[in-house]
């Protein structure tokens, strides 16, 4: 389609307030945190310039490396465990089993309980002494297993991980708001030809919400390797650093009042997830659908 | 509701019906257990986080009303959050169908880097925000909020709402053309009413996000009259202790709004859902 | 349509302009302040954490509203409420690094002190400080000792003074009648607390900043290097035989140990599942509240190995005044006001703080039972996280988990926190 000028017009006329937002609150910060990031600065006298010197401290450093690696485990955990999760319980919500408004309602609340309440309960239930994890092992008889899950440091990382793979409320939702997009028709034309509900799902229904999967897909990658909060609330990165993230890494840096190196592993979290964006749009391209065809 | 045929077998029906308890259950039981908890002391709490309480101490939530001031600090929450809100769909709508609909060069860049602005560690930014803030002076104000919130959602929201205007196939313009419906009209007369699930979709989180934060809400606001709700969550921990039990009991008062707007919200979407009960 | 766009569009710029005259009306209520500091009051803004439900609150409260009405169309401070501290601490580290300090504000170490002081927006107490009334306030070389570069740029405010806290009632079913003097003899008199039933008798927490390990570790290298043992050069072996006795604590304590928080500690000995902890006075009214029934009032008291006392300044109060005369005079009237030994005993016996400027008699049983232990101490150490560089105070955790799991050795325990503190 070629653009006429009124399009041209109307594009930029609609790209601007969210151009304008971006310039002030994306662009000019982050070439802030990316100068500083080639600094020795303590955030409060001025910075001093020192080449690539905490690019190489942070990749030289393991408990950077352990970050990341925790951040790609939970990023790809969360696209397929949480996101495939999501997707199986759309599908089965929007058929209208009884009560579906109701359960839909219930699997979105883990989004809307704050933070604070949510990780001092699974401290509660991970808590060696008085937890209800190692008690309820205990009681069905296997209290060899039980342990300090969160103090261990072999259990700390996957219980932190784990618990929040089935919340699945914010994917959900995107993927029933997509399955409610898909026109009827599709769906008249394909009971016309005897398709069964499960072809129906996997013909019609995955191919059309393609976009809504993708989103998912993109949200789940990116907010697994910015997590924090919940880290930070449960566990503050321990034990020795074992559940670290890059963004607690880097909250702590500040806290060290080395700005340089948090800015300079800010500007590495920005590089990888343009990256990780880049890749799931291009991999989404090359998944042709029949409609696209 | 044609709900009895659509089920399978037995088996798969018996499955069915395991996950969706299962995830009722689980999802269910913080829930519960925030509640009971807001209804215990911090005695009852410290001895035992996963009992019941003696005597349900519903003067945890008149504590929590009453001593942090949560009415006022809803208020203020409010306004926040729907300004934020409405300001942000409305440009990541825009934004959205320009960057769709339409093939120029540089699109697929412009739209890379908005996405990637999710990416961006927001704890990193509060020296250049509150900087951004200081120059505006609007240090102190419910605006440098909305300004902020509105701002640091597009990028999620351009995602979401992308998402579902790409969605829908080339014809659907191509009718329009002939139709002779322009740029403007396209967007007012066939895509607005056709991504309306997207932008409530995109609304929904944006709004939850504005509720929930408090890192910013914290630097940029100061007086009693800018305080937001989640500042009133906090209100009971100190540099030594935390009265728990009034902090929970906060907690589920602040989240009865959100429970709310989430529930007005997804209406839109259910509309949508039962105008296509019969498709599955 | 177009229409529907263009009421919407209104509506959206309505609200906006709504809150831009917020915004403004707000600024023209506060410049109306300004204007009448011209008519003479001066008023000072002070981002403050002893408000809501720190034990200090009321009376802190009572102290600023004293000050007002006292000096009413003179000065006027105005408390901002911040109750949680780290965020509290990143507005502080935020708005001096965005170009101004508050008026008056609050931090908890000396190596902030030494941080802030280096931007140049913080006011310098030197000349204030080192006049007869002020001076007279402080015991002998606590002011000399809190300066930086030669210059005092903070009011040494809170003390932190930590005793060991025992349960009484446990101490008495094990038939302890005499209280340990000594490393050794504190993991004996766990040894029988542990025969005695108590089998986890030891409070421990590693996680964030490992607080009670980082005292018991304190008080072991004040038995071992003394006073200075931190603050001085470090003597590698007396930090490895430090950190072996902590290890052996650490046998002692709750399976929770390591990635415990304070609130999982508080719990335990609240619950008289741990007979020993470690804290400073502003515990007691929390234990009063929380603690299992019988638990405060059979609270006992000693110092730790080595007859040791962790004391150390733990709130200073800086200012940000640095170009505004009449804001000076206002924050030293507000200082020599808050440092009043009347008005800290009143705040200490309301509260359970201790206070660096000198106080009266306390009141409270307990506090002043401890301040005798202090008073009769051989050694009187600073607190392991306050002495020690912000890296260092920080990687302790981890360093601590990493240590008493196993994966490194006490050697390399300290040797990675020594090169953190000389960073």
């Amino acid at each position: 389609m070629k653009l006429n000028k009124e399009a041209r017009i109307g594009i930029c006329i609609f790209l601007l307030p969210a151009v304008f937002l971006f310039a002030v609150f994306f662009i000019y910060p982050v070439f802030y945190v990316i100068v500083r990031s080639f600094t020795e600065w303590n955030g409060i006298t001025a910075p001093v310039f020192n080449g690539i010197e905490n690019y190489k401290k942070i990749l030289s450093d393991p408990v950077f490396i352990h970050s990341l690696r925790n951040n790609v485990i939970w990023a790809v955990c969360a696209v397929v465990v949480q996101v495939g999760l999501a997707l199986l319980m759309a599908m089965i919500l929007s058929k209208q089993p009884r009560g579906w408004k109701f359960f839909r309602t219930v699997y979105f609340l883990p989004q809307v309980i704050s933070g604070v309440a949510l990780a001092a309960m699974w401290g509660a239930v991970y808590n060696s002494d008085y937890g209800l994890l190692n008690g309820i092992l205990k009681a069905i008889g296997l209290g060899k297993y039980a342990t300090n899950w969160l103090g261990n440091p072999k259990t700390a990382f996957p219980c932190v991980l784990i618990y929040g793979l089935f919340y699945i409320g914010y994917y959900m939702t995107i993927i029933m708001a997509g399955i409610a997009n898909v026109p009827e028709d599709y769906y008249e034309a394909a009971r016309i030809d005897g398709a069964s509900e499960l072809q129906i799902d996997f013909y019609i229904t995955i191919p059309m919400i393609k976009s809504s999967i993708q989103t998912c897909v993109l949200l789940a990658a990116v907010f697994g390797l910015r997590t924090f909060e919940n880290i930070y609330l449960l566990t503050n990165g321990g034990p020795a650093n074992k559940t670290s993230v890059i963004v607690l890494y880097l909250y702590n840096k500040m806290r060290n009042n080395k700005y340089g190196i948090a800015n300079a592993s800010s500007v590495v979290l920005i590089m990888l997830g343009v990256v990780v964006i880049v890749a799931i749009r291009t991999i989404f391209a090359h998944i042709k659908t029949d409609e696209e065809n | 509701m044609s709900g009895k045929k659509q089920f399978g077998s037995l088996g798969s029906r018996i499955l069915k019906w395991i996950l969706i308890i299962f995830f009722a259950v689980y999802t269910l039981f913080p829930l519960l257990w925030l509640f009971v908890t807001s209804l215990k002391t911090n005695k009852e709490y410290i001895a035992s986080p996963f009992s019941w309480p003696a005597i349900p101490q519903l003067i945890n939530y008149v504590h929590a009303w009453t001593q942090a001031n949560l009415g006022h600090m809803i208020i203020n929450s409010i306004i926040v959050a729907f300004s934020a809100t409405i300001l942000n769909v409305f440009i990541a709508t825009m934004a959205s169908y320009a960057l769709s609909r339409f093939r120029f060069r540089g699109r697929e860049i412009i739209y890379a880097l908005f996405a990637s602005g999710i990416m961006v560690p927001l704890n990193a930014m509060m020296v250049p925000y509150f900087m951004t803030f200081q120059k505006l002076h609007l240090l102190d104000s419910l605006l440098a909020l909305i300004i902020l919130y509105t701002a640091v959602n597009l990028p999620v929201s351009t995602v979401i709402i992308r998402g579902f205007m790409d969605s829908f196939p080339g014809e659907v313009e191509e009718a329009a053309y002939v139709d002779g419906c322009g740029f403007f009209g396209r967007f007012f007369k066939i895509f607005l009413p056709l991504i309306r699930t997207g932008i409530v979709t995109a609304a929904t989180f944006c709004f939850l996000t504005c509720w929930n934060e408090f890192v910013y809400a914290n630097l940029l606001t100061s007086s009693p009259e800018t305080k937001t709700i989640q500042i009133g969550i906090r209100y009971f921990t100190n540099q030594f202790s935390t009265d728990y039990v009034s902090m929970y009991a906060a907690i589920v008062i602040a989240m009865v709004p959100s429970i709310v707007i989430y529930m007005v919200f997804q209406e839109k979407i259910i509309a949508g859902l039962t105008a296509g009960a019969v498709k599955g | 349509m177009r229409k529907k766009l263009l009421a919407a569009l209104l509506g959206v710029s309505m609200v906006a302009a709504l809150f831009a005259g917020c915004g403004s009306s707000k600024k023209s209520s506060s410049s109306s302040k300004d204007s009448s500091s011209s008519s003479g009051e001066v008023d000072l803004t002070f981002p403050c954490i002893w408000v809501g439900t720190d034990s200090k609150a009321e009376g802190f409260k009572k102290i600023v509203d004293g000050f007002n009405s006292e000096n009413e169309g003179k000065y006027h401070i105005t408390i901002k409420d911040y109750t949680d501290y780290d965020a509290y601490a990143d507005y502080i580290r935020t708005s001096i690094s965005s170009g101004d300090a508050p008026d008056l504000f609050s931090v908890k170490t000396k190596a902030d002190v030494e941080l802030y002081s280096q931007s140049g927006k913080v006011l310098d107490l030197t000349d204030f400080l080192s006049g007869d009334d002020m001076k007279s306030k402080y015991s002998d070389g606590v002011l000399k000792n809190e300066q930086v570069d030669g210059k005092n740029y903070a009011l040494p405010w809170e003390a932190a003074v930590v005793p060991v806290i025992w349960n009484g009632s446990l101490l008495e079913k094990a038939g302890i009648t005499d209280l340990p003097t000594t490393t050794d003899e504190y993991i004996e008199t766990f040894d029988k607390l542990k025969a005695s039933g108590v089998s986890t008798p030891a409070s421990f927490m590693t996680a964030s900043n490992a607080w009670t390990a980082m005292l018991w570790y304190t008080y072991a290298l004040g038995e071992k290097g003394g006073a200075d043992a931190i603050s001085g050069k470090w003597n590698e072996n007396d930090f490895i035989d430090a950190a072996n006795w902590l290890k052996e604590v650490y046998g002692y304590a709750p399976s929770d140990a390591i990635g415990a928080q304070a609130k999982d500690v508080n719990a335990h000995f609240f619950n008289q599942e741990t007979a020993v902890y470690t804290n400073g006075t502003w515990i007691l009214s929390n234990i009063q509240q929380n603690a299992a029934d019988g638990v405060y009032d059979n609270l006992k008291f000693s110092a730790g190995p080595g007859n040791t006392i962790i004391q150390y300044t733990q709130a200073y109060i800086l200012s940000g005044a640095v170009k505004d005369k009449a804001k000076q005079k206002a924050v030293e009237a507000f200082m020599t006001y808050v440092t009043d030994a009347d008005r800290l005993t009143e705040l200490s016996n309301s509260s359970g703080s201790v206070f660096v400027p000198k106080e009266n008699t306390v009141d409270n049983a307990y506090v002043s039972e401890i301040l005798k232990l202090r008073d009769s101490a051989k050694v009187l150490i600073p607190s392991f996280e306050s002495s020690v560089s912000t890296t260092c105070a920080n990687d302790l955790s981890p360093q601590l988990e990493s240590f008493l799991s196993g994966s490194i050795d006490a050697k390399t325990f300290v040797e990675t926190l020594k090169a953190d503190n000389e960073e």
